[in-house]
């Protein structure tokens, strides 16, 4: 309710500090008084987030949750380097589409909990790893098998690098 | 052997087979959009385009080419294509106005340009791509349609339903040009069905392109939407209700008032202070990306990223150009040569990381909005008789821009499909300046197809005001730039619109003010189905799952996408022939 309250603040001084700076000549006055709102709305609403993060019985994902999301990853991967070279098709899409993370949806939480540099630095080393899988992947829809079972053995090393850094954070 | 494994050799990221055919695609393309550009004031992404006339040459004329084969030919055709917009859109105001410059740097400016705007990104795609995820709609759709072949049949018949019916719709918007009676306009006003006043800008664009690009762009489009909302719903009622003008005028001639000189001017300011705050909150994350560049991949024992001394390289290239160019075209002293170059060199590393943010988050590339601030900046250390400097440099920004906009675009395919970055890079990094090369010809031989007087024996003018082509973005930059020179630059609209965008980028939502600002930037026509798309995708989530969207909503929008970008080149390639 409190960020729904927020929200709307935000929206209602945008819509005036708009208007006031579209005006010609600008109306200053009525510009700085919306957006000194509009920056107080937003330090409320940063803090409410940062408190959502913090709070272990919300929804939000969270470090943990990619953690996790990532043991699958190389549980998979292990499965892999164990696979005959046959396997490699474009079933191999269809095999990680529900266990490789959308890093999109935990990036804010990874955030909110250790801060955006040492983020960069998970995600940076992740990121090497996920684009060998994606390799792999295209790899195996073009039936280059041999290919493909490479990159997702090259990709491994760095699934376990990454999880190594997690856990050195945790 | 398996049936199942057909390739047993090395997983190549590209051939001279396939560089050749990305450079025959790219410089087709290049002479048409040129053309068309110059017809009409407006080009395309020709990646999509590249993408699928790419797969179809390697499979049916040499039965091979795989995903990132194919992701190589698209790079290096919209790579060489990119830089007509930023080329078309700003010399040709120089023969316009019957400027005197040298030709040899006006090319030199442009394709140094095309290879800055490669080189100036060089430390964007990890931070955009890998750490900031973010979206680039059309990279995304490319990467869906190039692996849609190969996936399988429900993927493929989604994508060719999806492009034959933008194919369709965009075809039957198209009847007048083909001497047919009109079915289906161009675009349509819903407030004649409505019944809304005027200033309520309710146009809407026919274009299925928008639709899939909005579907794929997702939450963020609907943030394009709600800026859109703001600017043209709910400002511009209110400043002509209340009677708020500086002067008398229609309704039509206001809402094209309050675009041009309030919400536009806004909007910049938005773009430029929205993505200053996501840079100072990302400071931290950029040190750890940069740090990040010595590390080794693929087990190859080397990095897959361009070396970020080449960055440092390509500022220093950048800086040397502008000062030469500047120098050499213009009657200015070596000081004020030195300040502009500077400028200039500071104002492009600025502006392509703003253009990658906004292509990024929305796949809007605002290259007139930055190239105006370029001219104005620049304009406030040059005089009126300086123009052509102002122009030269404004044009090797832009295409800078351009390019950095489509390399972007390509490596978030590339990382989709899992191309080396490094070998797209330096493959675009090479082929980039025949961009301008192939544009700059174009345009000139358009220009001395105008003969000459036979009274006077003076060049008469190929395009502009009174010919058939009229070059209508170049017209409206030297309309731009005289009103510069005339000290009309809405300087506190810049800053109030950068406030408040570097306020909306300090919320929880980032980029918002970089969002927002490419919305109150844009024409109301194109947000709209841009919205409708987002928010089709946005109830497609909600109802069926991200996964599901992913799987099978982006293979149709980029057939969208496709469709409609295919039947833009083949009109602009009947125009280009007099069919048309």
């Amino acid at each position: 309710m409190k960020n729904k309250i927020v929200n709307i603040v935000i929206v209602i001084s945008l819509i005036f500090a708009a208007f006031f700076a579209a005006k010609i000549p600008t109306m200053w006055t009525g510009f700085a008084l919306s957006s000194a709102i509009m920056l107080g709305a937003i330090l409320l609403q940063r803090r409410e987030r940062k408190a959502l993060f913090a709070d272990s019985q919300s929804d939000a994902l969270t470090l943990n949750d990619f953690f996790s999301s990532l043991l699958k990853v190389k549980e998979k991967l292990e499965e892999y380097s164990k696979a005959p070279t046959e396997y490699f098709t474009k079933q191999v899409e269809d095999d990680l589409e529900d266990i490789l993370p959308e890093v999109d949806n935990y990036k804010m939480g990874i955030i909110e909990n250790i801060g955006v540099e040492k983020y960069t630095e998970i995600i940076t080393t992740y990121a090497n790893g996920e684009r060998l899988i994606n390799r792999g992947v295209s790899a195996a829809i073009d039936q280059y098998s041999a290919a493909a079972k490479e990159y997702f053995n090259s990709a491994l090393p760095i699934v376990n690098e990454t999880i190594k850094i997690i856990n050195k954070i945790k | 052997m398996n049936e199942a494994i057909k390739h047993n050799d090395e997983y190549f990221d590209y051939s001279p087979l396939s560089i050749a055919v990305g450079v025959v695609i790219g410089v087709l393309m290049t002479a048409s959009f040129s053309y068309a550009a110059l017809v009409l004031g407006f080009s395309t992404n020709g990646s999509p385009v590249a993408a699928v006339l790419g797969w179809g040459i390697m499979r049916f004329f040499f039965n091979r080419g795989t995903i990132i084969e194919n992701n190589i030919i698209q790079t290096v055709a919209s790579g060489i294509n990119t830089s007509t917009a930023g080329v078309i859109f700003t010399v040709p105001v120089l023969l316009i106005r019957g400027a005197e410059f040298n030709f040899f740097w006006v090319l030199a400016a442009c394709v140094a340009g095309a290879i800055l705007g490669v080189g100036f990104i060089i430390p964007l795609r990890k931070q955009m791509i890998d750490v900031d995820r973010l979206r680039f709609p059309s990279g995304t759709a490319i990467a869906s349609i190039l692996k849609s072949p190969a996936e399988g049949m429900k993927k493929s018949k989604l994508l060719v339903a999806g492009a034959a019916l933008s194919a369709a719709v965009y075809f039957i918007t198209q009847f007048p040009v083909i001497g047919l009676p009109t079915i289906l306009p161009a675009s349509f006003d819903l407030n004649v069905l409505l019944g809304l006043p005027d200033y309520f800008n309710n146009i809407w664009a026919v274009s299925l392109l928008s639709v899939g690009i909005g579907f794929i762009a997702g939450r963020n489009g609907l943030f394009v939407l709600a800026g859109g909302i703001l600017a043209y719903w709910l400002i511009t009622p209110i400043m002509i209700n209340q009677n708020w003008l500086p002067t008398e005028m229609n309704p039509s001639e206001a809402v094209h008032f309050i675009h041009a000189n309030m919400t536009r001017p806004i909007g910049i300011g938005m773009l430029i202070g929205g993505s200053l705050m996501s840079i100072v909150l990302i400071i931290p994350a950029i040190k750890a990306t940069v740090k990040s560049f010595s590390v080794k991949t693929l087990g190859s024992g080397s990095s897959d990223e361009l070396p970020i001394t080449l960055l440092y390289k390509v500022i220093a290239a950048a800086f040397a150009l502008f000062f030469l160019a500047g120098y050499f075209t213009s009657d200015i002293s070596f000081f004020t040569a030195l300040v502009v170059s500077l400028v200039s060199t500071v104002w492009l590393l600025f502006a392509g990381i703003i253009v990658s943010q906004a292509t990024g988050m929305t796949d809007w590339t605002p290259i007139s909005g930055m190239s105006l601030i370029a001219v104005a900046l620049l304009m406030m250390f040059l005089t009126s008789d300086q123009i052509v400097t102002a122009v030269l440099i404004g044009a090797g920004v832009s295409v800078a821009i351009a390019e950095s906009a489509d390399m972007m675009q390509d490596l978030k395919t590339g990382y989709l499909v899992g191309s080396i970055p490094k070998k797209q890079q330096k493959l675009q990094l090479i082929v980039a300046g025949l961009g301008p090369l192939i544009s700059i010809s174009v345009m000139l031989l358009i220009w001395n197809s105008g003969g000459t007087d036979p009274v006077t024996g003076a060049q008469l003018p190929g395009f502009g005001p009174g010919t058939n082509i009229e070059a209508p973005q170049a017209v409206a930059l030297g309309a731009t730039i005289d009103s510069i020179v005339e000290g009309n630059v809405p300087g506190d609209k810049f800053l109030a619109g950068g406030i408040i965008g570097a306020l909306l980028s300090f919320t929880s939502i980032p980029g918002l003010g970089v969002i927002m600002g490419i919305a109150m930037y844009l024409s109301m026509k194109y947000i709209l189905p841009y919205g409708l798309g987002s928010l089709i995708g946005f109830i497609t989530i909600k109802r069926k799952g991200k996964r599901w969207s992913e799987k099978w909503g982006v293979p149709f929008a980029a057939g969208l996408i496709l469709g409609e970008a295919l039947l833009i080149i083949v009109f602009a390639l009947l125009k280009v022939g007099g069919i048309v």
